[in-house]
């Protein structure tokens, strides 16, 4: 099931996408799942003491490696994290994040800034 | 909302390929989980991302992430004014963002945009988009969609309207919002029924027939009295009372309407309803499902008794299900129900002496119709006002006409 694609992993030598901090992350999630599955807070308080000392760039690595290995679970749970973590965050700060650069001519994006202007109160800083 | 073109391939990344890139779909997986506040500022990420964001495949996938109260938007209607001042019905429009359960206020912000005549009141939400009419003389009437979580709002088209009573529904079938008027007084044969549906996608009216049969020399007017028309189960409801006629089996007519297939029906209405003349009975949604309220003299001096019915399965005959009967003391009028199934109503007037001068003052309360328990709420409105879910969503960010602010 799950598993299928852990071994493949770990034959295919050629796959540099997950390392052993990551390994240590994602993998120990399925069996802990099925041990609290009912309890909702209790997954909580785990998933946020495992992401504790994880950078949110670190997360990016995270979701690859729950993509690959097709770990629905994991990818919710991070893809939620990384919202929350972009989402009072300023237009350069995700820029960084996803590695994506501004393709708008000098001129559009201040008249776009100034569209919702209300959108960029409280915005945390950089 | 707009037709846009599906891009594809790499359309969220602008730079060449990194093997730690986060695929396509991860990405709008995390947007569409996003406030609206976050996603209009990230609009200026990119030009793919400013697009993807309007994208109606992505609205539809945000909706459905945000499909759930955030609060509730109060709209306090023309207040009638007291003998000293004059004021106009369209101007100090003020609305209120409260939260959920408690109805602490948030936020205060006027309504942005005015009628030149009559008053307004919200005839209908869904998912979140308020749709604003007024009641005027005919001819006059226009309609606005406002989406409170972007800050944008639409005009509708203007057409030479009788004057109508309007509502708002939700295509499925077809990811469309619908507005659906009908006359608002009607009779077979001297005044037929008019009704008009817009539709969001094609921003357009357009006739449609009631296709229900009538009775002769029946007057059919307008019965509920201003209150948002409920759309549940995939259908608008309205409700017309009836005068004149022999038969005097029925005072009141239940209508409902299709919002994918755009067909009329007339539905029962329940069986052990009573015939009582001095009764006020208006429909409206009670947790998901169609309910009916009647207002009748009580027998206490000051009592009201309320009666509700809800509809157990939509669409079987016979499944309106009594639900309870209240006696309310110094009631004045009835709001709605919360996302709990809680009644809001308006108490009142009740004389109160403060420094030795009588004021006349109003409560709102909340009362759960299981345990009978009443709750005031704390938001010093005295007068008549409309109560709209909030919900954040962004239907409304592009299209013809759209206007921010």
């Amino acid at each position: 099931m799950k598993f299928c694609t852990v071994k493949q992993y770990f034959d295919d030598e050629n796959n540099n996408n997950v390392t052993n901090g990551i390994a240590t992350t994602v993998i120990p999630l399925p069996n802990k799942h099925l041990k609290i599955k009912a309890n909702n807070k209790e997954m909580e308080q785990y998933e946020q003491e495992l992401l504790r000392n994880v950078m949110p760039q670190e997360l990016t690595k995270l979701i690859l490696a729950a993509n690959y290995l097709n770990f629905k679970e994991a990818l919710d749970f991070f893809c939620r994290t990384v919202a929350n973590a972009i989402q009072n965050k300023s237009v350069d700060y995700v820029r960084k994040f996803f590695g994506l650069e501004s393709d708008f001519e000098p001129g559009e994006e201040e008249k776009l800034c100034k569209e919702f202007a209300w959108s960029f109160e409280g915005v945390d800083e950089d | 909302m707009s037709q846009r073109k599906e891009e594809r391939g790499a359309i969220l990344r602008r730079r060449t390929k990194h093997e730690d890139d986060l695929p396509d779909e991860v990405v709008l997986d995390i947007l569409a989980r996003l406030p609206v506040k976050s996603l209009l500022r990230f609009r200026c990420v990119c030009k793919p991302w400013y697009s993807s964001i309007a994208n109606p495949k992505f609205i539809t996938t945000h909706l459905l992430n945000h499909n759930h109260h955030h609060g509730y938007v109060i709209h306090i209607r023309w207040n009638i004014p007291k003998p000293s001042s004059g004021s106009s019905p369209s101007s100090g429009q003020v609305c209120t963002l409260t939260c959920d359960g408690t109805y602490e206020t948030v936020s205060e912000f006027r309504v942005p945009f005015t009628f030149q005549s009559g008053f307004p009141y919200v005839g209908g939400s869904c998912n979140g988009i308020l749709c604003f009419t007024n009641y005027t003389t005919p001819g006059s009437n226009v309609v606005y969609l406002w989406n409170t979580s972007i800050r944008k709002f639409k005009r509708l088209p203007d057409n030479q309207f009788p004057n109508m009573i309007f509502g708002i529904g939700y295509d499925s079938q077809n990811n469309d919002f619908k507005v659906v008027g009908i006359s608002r007084t009607f009779a077979k044969s001297k005044r037929p029924p008019e009704v008009r549906v817009y539709s969001l996608n094609s921003d357009s009216w357009k006739r449609v027939e009631l296709g229900i049969s009538l009775r002769p020399n029946v007057l059919y007017y307008d019965g509920n009295y201003f209150k948002a028309l409920p759309f549940v189960s995939g259908h608008l409801h309205w409700m017309f009372k009836m005068s004149g006629g022999q038969e005097r089996h029925s005072t009141h007519m239940l209508l409902s309407f299709d919002v994918n297939s755009e067909k009329f029906k007339q539905l029962q209405l329940p069986d052990d309803e009573g015939r009582g003349s001095c009764e006020m009975k208006f429909i409206t949604s009670f947790k998901g499902k169609l309910a009916l309220i009647k207002f009748e003299s009580g027998a206490q001096p000051h009592g009201t008794l309320c009666s509700i019915w809800v509809i157990r399965e939509y669409g079987v005959i016979d499944s309106w299900n009594k639900l309870c009967v209240l006696s309310i003391e110094n009631f004045n009028f009835c709001i709605s129900f919360t996302k709990d199934g809680l009644l809001l109503v308006q108490k009142g007037p009740l004389l109160v002496s403060t420094n030795g001068e009588i004021e006349r003052k109003y409560k709102n309360v909340l009362i759960d119709p299981e345990t009978l328990h009443e709750k005031e709420i704390d938001n010093e409105v005295d007068y008549r006002f409309d109560v709209a879910a909030y919900m954040e969503n962004l239907v409304l960010l592009d299209g013809a006409n759209v206007v921010s602010y």
